[in-house]
């Protein structure tokens, strides 16, 4: 046996010239639509995402509603007075320390140097000036 | 129809990219008597490949935009057949207990003569036991389907120069048997068969 009959016989063997019956094309076909569709995309694949924003946008709203509108808050009574109190006091002691300037054996202008730098600590420290 | 008949394979595919699944059957039509006798050869058991079949074109069908023309639309096709084929094949642990016994490989044993006769309608299935998986392949791909040795590089996933090697040394192996095959014998009845 030469190649070339080695080769025909190869090319033309019974198992060379077998077909699809009709059956099996139709088999192949309806798994081939059956997987279509699977793969297609639902008619309503849209109304997940669609809802999902509806209620995101009705959460924004009803937030922006529950939120209360801005006010303007008039300064609270309690602070006032303890300011003026305060003024009051410093005064006093102001008065008594002039009274201490009377009876001090210092020289005026000492006892206004001293008021001053008193003055001065006061407003240093007070932390409501 | 007779112009999805007359269209290309190109031209069926982006058809059926385009949502036709007639221009897809046009293509089933086209290919699946060849893919067939390919997983049959393969298959000890027709319904393995009538199996193997659907699932290579359900592949086909579903990764169809994954194609890319470069090479011919039969060899990816071939390729996706081989793939279904091994997958049923791992899946059923198909053994080659269930072939035929008396068909072997080596050997002019004159007892089995008359035998051996009776073995040139499973030609290919004499190819099976006496190649490996991929040497079959090859030879399928290039005598049956008549596929370019680039092609059947491309489908095996192997160098060119391995299907040429091979692709002799499948000669090389089977031409022995296909002689004892070509031998006259005369059968029982007096005819005389070749």
């Amino acid at each position: 046996m030469n190649r070339y009959e080695f080769e025909n016989l190869l090319r033309h063997a019974p198992e060379t010239s077998v077909k699809v019956s009709g059956q099996l094309h139709q088999d192949i076909m309806r798994s081939v639509r059956l997987a279509e569709a699977q793969e297609r995309p639902s008619r309503f694949a849209w109304a997940g995402p669609a809802l999902g924003a509806a209620m995101a946008v009705m959460v924004l709203a009803v937030l922006q509603i529950s939120q209360p509108a801005a006010v303007t808050v008039k300064p609270q009574q309690p602070l006032v007075a303890h300011k003026v109190d305060s003024t009051i006091k410093l005064q006093a002691f102001g008065d008594s320390l002039k009274n201490l300037a009377g009876n001090s054996l210092l020289t005026e202008n000492e006892l206004k140097l001293e008021l001053e730098r008193l003055k001065s600590d006061l407003k240093r420290f007070d932390f409501r000036s | 129809m007779s112009d999805l008949k007359s269209s290309g394979d190109q031209e069926l595919i982006n058809r059926t990219l385009a949502g036709s699944v007639e221009a897809f059957e046009q293509l089933v039509f086209r290919y699946q008597d060849r893919l067939y006798r390919f997983l049959l050869a393969r298959s000890d058991n027709p319904a393995d490949a009538e199996d193997a079949l659907q699932e290579t074109f359900v592949s086909a069908y579903k990764y169809l935009s994954s194609y890319r023309n470069k090479y011919a639309f039969s060899t990816w096709m071939f390729t996706i057949a081989l793939r279904q084929l091994g997958r049923a094949q791992r899946k059923k642990r198909l053994e080659r207990a269930d072939l035929p016994q008396h068909v072997e490989c080596q050997g002019p044993n004159p007892e089995q003569m008359g035998i051996k006769t009776e073995r040139r309608e499973s030609l290919w299935k004499t190819a099976r036991v006496c190649l490996n998986e991929s040497q079959f392949n090859a030879l399928w791909l290039f005598y049956v389907e008549e596929m370019p040795v680039t092609e059947i590089a491309r489908t095996l996933k192997r160098p060119v120069s391995w299907v040429k090697v091979n692709l002799m040394r499948s000669r090389k192996r089977l031409l022995p048997e296909l002689k004892l095959q070509s031998i006259k014998t005369t059968t029982p009845a007096g005819e005389v068969t070749l």
